[in-house]
C-alpha cells in the first residue's frame, strides 16, 4: 500500500502543475500556454520599442520524400518514386520540411545513390524521357553533347545557372568512361548519376555573402525562385519561375504576387492541400486510422478514401481562391460521392467521385468540424473522443496547446464506467478538480460534436441517451453543435492567428521564432493576421503577402 | 520489381538468386577462414514500446534457478541464454515535464537527456553507435536500423518532443539520428545489394572504379559548399560528406557474401507478418556478417499498434496499446497488457531460437552464443511513465563475455544505471564510453 500513497503523491502534483499550465490560459485575452501566439508582443522584442530587423535564419535544407519525389518527377517525367523507400522524414513542429530536423543518414545518402542509378537508367532507355533529357545525338556528336545536354540538366536539377568550373568535373566524368570504352552513353549516365547525388541537387542551397554576417540581405532570385516553388508546389521552380529569375523580376513585390497567383492557379498547388493541410488539419492520418471493425463494420478503404477527399477537395477551393478560408469552416456544401452521402444519411449525388454538392440546413454538414475524416482522426478505435476533438479544435485552429494527462492519470476508466452518455461519464470523471482544470476546457469544445460518432456518421443518441451538444468554448461563449462552433472559431482573431502561425512555417521551413529580441517573426506574424481579417480571409492573398514578406525574401549569416 | 531489377543491375546484383525462395536457400558461411577466436560478435538493441507489466516481467526469486515469471513463458526454452535484469534506472530519459515516451525512446540506449523541442534536436551518441566506432568498418554496413512502421503523418509525436525523438533509437551524435527501415523488402535491397555472382573481377573492379569517381566528383561539391556556408549550414554538410566516406569504404570493399539471400520478402505485410519477416532479416544480416549492429524498434513511442489477433477474456484487442498500457489498475486492461507482451516475448523468442541454430564456426557455435541481445522500453510501467525499475532481457553469451541464465535485480535503493549495463554489453565488442550518464561498465552480467 505504500506504492499507492506514492503513487497518489505524484498524481496531485502533477495535476497541480496542469491546473497552473490550463489556468493560466484561460487568465488573458488571448494569451498562450506555450507563449508563441503570434501578437502578444509585437515586433519589439525588447528592442527598446524599436522594430526587429532580423529575418532569422534557416538551415541548408534537405528535400524531404514528398519533394525529393515531385522534382525528379518534374526533371525527367518519370513515374518513378523513388522517395517511397526512403526513411520516413521527421516531423517538427507539425511539419515534415523543417530544415533543422531534416538529418542524411549513411544510409539515406546511399538509398539516393540507388535511386539516382535507377532514374538515370530510365531516363537514359525511355525513348518519351530521353527526348526530353537528350536533345542530341550523342553517338555522333559525343562530347559536345554531352555537353549541352549536361549544362541543361544541371541549370534545372540544381535550379540555379552553373559555371564552366562545375561542369568541368562533370565532363571529366564523362571522359573517364570514354577512356575505359564505354562510350558516351556511360559517360553521360555517369555524370547524370553524380548531378542527383551531389548536395546541389539534395539540398536546397542559400548562400549568404558573408556565412558569418548577421545583417541581412535580399535572397538571390534562384534562391527565392526554389524557396517559391517548394512552398507552394513541393517542387522545383518550372520554366516560367526559372524564367522570373533570370530576369530578377521577382524583386518587384507586384511581380512576386502576380507570381503566387499564377502558381496557385496550377494544379501542382495541390501539394498545399496534401503538404500543408494535409499535416495541419490531419487529412493525412486519415490513412492510418483503424476503427474497430466489431463497432464500425460499415467502415473501409472506400469510405475512407471519400472521406478524405471530401476535406481535400475543400482545402482545395480555398487554394484556388473559390472560397474564402474561413469556409473552411463554415462553407455551406461539401463534396459528397454516393457512399459518403449514405454514411451522412444525405441523397446520393450519383457520382462515386466526390462531387460538389449543396447542403440543405437540416443535413447538420458543412465545414471541416463536421467532416467524416475530422471526426474519425480526432475519435479512438471504439468510440468518440470529446477530449481528443477538444484538443484538437485547440490546438489545430486556435494555436492554443493543452499540456496531455501527465503520468499516473488512469485515462481509460470512462471505458469501464457504465450507464449514461460518454459526456455524462467524462463529466463524472472530472470530478477531480485537479484534473478538471484542462478538461473543462477541452471537454466541452468536443461535447458539442458528439452527435458525430467515431467515424462521422450523425447519430441523436449515445446508447440509450439522447446527445446533448451543448458546448462551450473557454471564452465562455456556448454553442450547440459543430456548426455553431465552426462559426464562432471562424470569427475569433486566434483562429487567424493559428492560420498564420501554421502557413508561415511551412513556407519558412522552420519554426517561428518570437523570443529572440530583434527577431521579425512576430511582427510578421501580427501584420499577416490583421491584413488576413481584413481581406475576409484571402487566402491567397495571405500566401502572397507571406511570399512578400522581409522575412521570406531575405536571409542572413550567422555568427561564427 | 522493375525497380529492384533495375537497381541490383546497377550495382552489380544477382538476379539469379530471386528464384530461390525467400529465405530458405541459405548456406553455411564459408568464405572466411574463421576461428573460434576470431569468430564475429554482434549486438542487437531491441525496443519495445509502452513499457511492460511488471508484475508478470519480474522474477520473484533471483539467481540461476529463479521462478520464470508468467510474462516471461515464451522464453523458457532459451531460459540459459538470457538474463533478466530488474532494478536499473534510466534518470537522464525523464522528460522535462510531461513526454515520457519520446523522451524515454530517446534516452533507451543513448541514456542521455533530450532537448525538449519541436525543432532543435540535441540528445546524445546511442550504444549501438559506440558499437559502430569499434567494429563498423568490418562489415558493409556499420550498422543497420530497423522498425516496424515509418510513423503516424500528422500531429504532435509526444507533448512537444520533435518526432526525431520519438522515432529514432540509434544517434551517431547528438543531432543526428539514424533513422529506421521499416518496409521489409528495401530491408533486403540494403542488405543484399551489391552482390553479385554473375560479373568478372574486370568488370566488378570497373564498377567499382566508377562508383568512386562519382563519390569523388560529389564530395568535391560538397566541400566546395563548406567553404562557403556558416556554422549550422556546415553540419549538414558534414553529415553528407560523412555519408560520402562510408559509401566509398562500401564501394572499395569487393561485396563478398558467404550465403545466399535468397529471393526479397513481399511487400505490404500485415504486422505480425512483418515483425516475423524482420526478424528473419535480422539474422540473416548477422549470419551473412552484412553488418554486426542492429537497433530494431517494434513500433513508435506512444505506439497504439491493435492486436486484434489477439485475444484478452474471450475478445479481440481492438484498442491501441499505449489507451490500453494507460491500465489504471484495471484487471481488464492488465490482461490485455498481459497478451501484448507475452506475444511481444514471444517474438523475442522466435528469433533467439532462430539465432540459436545458426551454427558458427568450426568449433560449431552458434549465432546467439556470439551475440549480445538487449531488449528494453521507453518508460517502465504504461501507466506510471517511470523511468527507474526498467524491464531489460540481455540475450546472448556476448561471445563468451556474459554469464546468461540468471535474474539479477538491484535494489531499487541503489539506483543503478541502465547506461552501465549498456557498457558492459557493448564492451562484448570491445567497445567503451562515454554513453550518457554511465559512470562504468556493470561487471558480473
Amino acid at each position: 500500500m505504500k506504492a499507492w500513497g506514492v503513487t497518489s503523491t505524484v498524481l496531485l502534483s502533477a495535476c497541480a502543475a496542469l491546473v497552473a499550465a490550463c489556468t493560466g490560459q484561460i487568465g488573458g485575452p488571448g494569451g498562450s500556454l506555450d507563449g508563441n501566439s503570434p501578437g502578444a508582443t509585437g515586433g519589439t522584442n525588447g528592442m527598446g520599442g524599436r522594430p526587429g530587423t532580423d529575418p532569422g535564419r534557416v538551415t541548408l535544407h534537405r528535400l524531404n520524400r514528398v519533394e525529393y519525389d515531385n522534382t525528379v518527377r518534374d526533371l525527367f517525367g518519370t513515374s518513378l518514386t523513388p522517395a517511397r523507400e526512403f526513411p520516413v522524414d521527421d516531423r517538427g513542429g507539425g511539419f515534415d520540411n523543417m530544415a533543422d530536423v531534416l538529418s542524411l543518414s549513411p544510409v539515406q545518402l546511399s538509398m539516393y545513390r540507388s535511386a539516382a542509378a535507377d532514374l538515370i537508367e530510365e531516363a537514359m532507355t525511355n525513348a518519351a524521357e530521353r527526348a526530353k533529357l537528350v536533345g542530341c545525338a550523342l553517338a555522333t556528336e559525343g562530347e559536345t553533347c554531352a555537353r549541352s545536354v549536361l549544362a541543361r540538366f544541371v541549370s534545372r536539377a540544381w535550379r540555379r545557372p552553373i559555371t564552366d568550373n562545375e561542369l568541368t568535373p562533370l565532363m571529366k566524368l564523362v571522359g573517364i568512361a570514354v577512356a575505359q570504352g564505354d562510350g558516351y552513353e556511360q559517360g553521360l549516365t555517369l555524370a547524370l548519376e553524380a548531378v542527383l547525388v551531389s548536395p546541389n541537387f539534395l539540398f536546397r542551397v542559400e548562400l549568404d555573402p558573408t556565412p558569418t554576417s548577421t545583417t541581412p540581405h535580399p535572397l538571390g532570385a534562384y534562391e527565392l525562385a526554389s524557396r517559391l516553388s517548394y512552398f507552394l508546389w513541393s517542387t522545383m521552380p518550372d520554366d516560367e519561375l526559372f524564367a522570373a529569375a533570370k530576369s530578377d523580376s521577382l524583386r518587384d513585390p507586384a511581380a512576386l504576387s502576380a507570381e503566387v497567383r499564377r502558381m496557385l492557379q496550377s494544379p501542382k498547388a495541390r501539394a498545399l492541400v496534401d503538404n500543408f493541410a494535409g499535416q495541419w488539419l490531419y487529412t493525412r492520418a486519415v490513412d492510418e486510422v483503424a476503427p474497430d471493425p466489431n463497432v464500425f463494420p460499415k467502415f473501409d478503404d472506400e469510405l475512407r478514401k471519400a472521406m478524405k477527399s471530401e476535406s481535400q477537395r475543400l482545402f482545395e477551393d480555398i487554394v484556388e481562391g473559390a472560397i474564402s478560408a474561413d469556409r473552411l469552416l463554415t462553407a455551406d456544401f461539401t463534396y459528397l460521392n454516393d457512399r459518403l452521402a449514405a454514411h451522412y444519411g444525405l441523397p446520393a449525388p450519383g457520382s462515386d467521385e466526390v462531387v460538389r454538392v449543396k447542403l440543405p440546413a437540416a443535413a447538420n454538414r458543412g465545414g471541416l468540424l463536421s467532416q467524416a475524416a475530422f471526426l474519425t482522426v480526432t475519435s479512438h478505435t471504439t468510440r468518440t473522443s470529446p477530449v481528443l476533438r477538444g484538443k484538437w479544435v485547440l490546438g489545430q485552429l486556435l494555436c492554443t496547446d493543452i499540456p496531455p494527462p501527465p503520468p499516473n492519470v488512469d485515462v481509460t476508466s470512462v471505458d469501464q464506467m457504465t450507464g449514461g452518455s460518454l459526456r455524462q461519464r467524462l463529466e463524472a470523471h472530472r470530478a477531480n478538480p485537479n484534473c478538471a482544470a484542462c478538461h473543462a476546457i477541452m471537454d466541452p469544445i468536443g461535447f458539442g460534436l458528439e452527435n458525430y460518432d467515431a467515424i462521422g456518421a450523425y447519430r441523436a443518441t449515445d446508447g440509450e441517451a439522447p446527445i446533448d451538444a451543448s458546448g462551450k468554448l473557454p471564452s465562455g461563449e456556448a454553442f450547440s453543435g459543430a456548426l455553431e462552433l465552426e462559426r464562432l472559431i471562424a470569427s475569433d482573431s486566434k483562429f487567424a492567428a493559428c492560420v498564420v502561425k501554421n502557413l508561415y512555417a511551412y513556407a519558412l521551413v522552420r519554426q517561428p521564432d518570437t523570443t529572440t529580441p530583434g527577431n521579425l517573426d512576430a511582427a510578421t506574424m501580427q501584420t499577416l493576421a490583421d491584413h488576413f481579417r481584413k481581406s475576409s480571409y484571402d487566402f491567397r492573398d495571405l500566401v502572397a503577402r507571406v511570399v512578400t514578406s522581409t522575412t521570406f525574401t531575405t536571409r542572413r549569416g550567422e555568427a561564427p | 520489381m522493375i525497380e529492384g531489377l533495375t537497381r541490383r543491375k546497377f550495382l552489380g546484383g544477382s538476379a539469379v538468386a530471386l528464384s530461390l525462395p525467400f529465405l530458405e536457400s541459405l548456406i553455411p558461411r564459408q568464405a572466411r577462414a574463421a576461428t573460434a577466436a576470431n569468430l564475429p560478435k554482434r549486438l542487437l538493441f531491441y525496443w519495445v514500446p509502452n513499457g511492460i507489466y511488471m508484475q508478470k516481467f519480474r522474477p520473484t526469486t533471483t539467481g540461476a534457478n529463479y521462478v520464470m515469471p508468467p510474462l516471461l513463458a515464451p522464453l523458457e526454452a532459451l531460459r540459459a541464454d538470457l538474463t533478466v535484469v530488474t532494478g536499473l534506472e534510466n534518470a537522464p530519459a525523464k522528460p522535462d515535464g510531461v513526454g515520457d515516451h519520446a523522451s524515454g525512446t530517446a534516452g533507451f540506449i543513448t541514456c542521455a537527456h533530450a532537448n525538449k523541442s519541436q525543432t532543435d534536436i540535441r540528445l546524445g551518441i546511442s550504444a549501438d553507435q559506440l558499437a559502430v566506432n569499434q567494429i563498423g568498418k568490418l562489415t558493409r554496413l556499420p550498422s543497420l536500423q530497423l522498425g516496424i512502421a515509418g510513423g503516424s503523418t500528422a500531429g504532435d509525436c509526444d507533448s512537444g518532443y520533435g518526432c526525431a525523438y520519438a522515432r529514432n533509437v540509434s544517434w551517431a551524435g547528438p543531432s543526428t539520428p539514424l533513422p529506421k527501415l521499416t518496409d521489409a523488402r528495401t530491408v533486403f535491397n540494403q542488405l543484399f545489394q551489391g552482390f553479385d555472382s554473375v560479373s568478372s573481377q574486370a568488370e566488378i573492379a570497373k564498377r567499382q572504379a566508377y562508383g568512386r569517381s562519382v563519390l569523388d566528383a560529389v564530395a568535391d561539391d560538397a566541400n566546395s559548399l563548406l567553404l562557403k556556408v556558416g556554422r549550422t549550414d556546415s553540419l549538414k554538410v558534414q553529415e553528407y560528406l560523412a555519408g560520402i566516406r562510408e559509401l566509398e569504404r562500401q564501394i572499395s570493399e569487393a561485396p563478398i557474401l558467404s550465403c545466399s539471400p535468397g529471393a526479397p520478402p513481399p511487400a505490404d505485410l500485415d504486422y505480425p507478418t512483418k515483425v516475423r519477416i524482420m526478424s528473419d532479416l535480422m539474422v540473416l544480416a548477422f549470419q551473412c556478417d552484412v553488418t554486426r549492429v542492429i537497433t530494431f524498434m517494434l513500433g513508435n513511442a506512444v505506439s497504439n499498434q491493435t492486436y486484434p489477433f489477439l485475444t484478452s477474456n474471450g475478445a479481440p484487442i481492438t484498442r491501441g496499446h499505449h489507451d490500453i498500457s494507460h491500465h489504471g489498475g484495471i484487471q481488464t486492461n492488465l490482461d490485455m497488457l498481459f497478451e501484448i507482451g507475452t506475444w511481444e516475448m514471444k517474438q523475442l523468442a522466435y528469433l533467439l531460437d532462430k539465432m540459436k541454430n545458426v551454427t558458427e564456426g568450426p568449433d560449431g557455435t552458434n549465432l546467439l552464443h556470439q551475440s549480445t541481445v538487449f531488449l528494453s522500453s521507453d518508460v517502465s510501467d504504461g501507466n506510471r511513465h517511470n523511468h527507474d525499475d526498467l524491464p531489460v532481457i540481455v540475450a546472448g553469451h556476448g561471445g563468451g563475455a556474459l554469464s546468461p541464465g540468471r535474474h539479477i535485480a538491484y535494489p531499487a535503493a541503489n539506483h543503478e544505471k541502465i547506461s552501465n549495463l549498456l557498457l558492459t554489453v557493448v564492451g562484448t565488442v570491445g567497445a567503451s564510453g562515454p554513453l550518457g550518464d554511465g559512470t562504468g561498465a556493470l561487471s558480473g552480467i
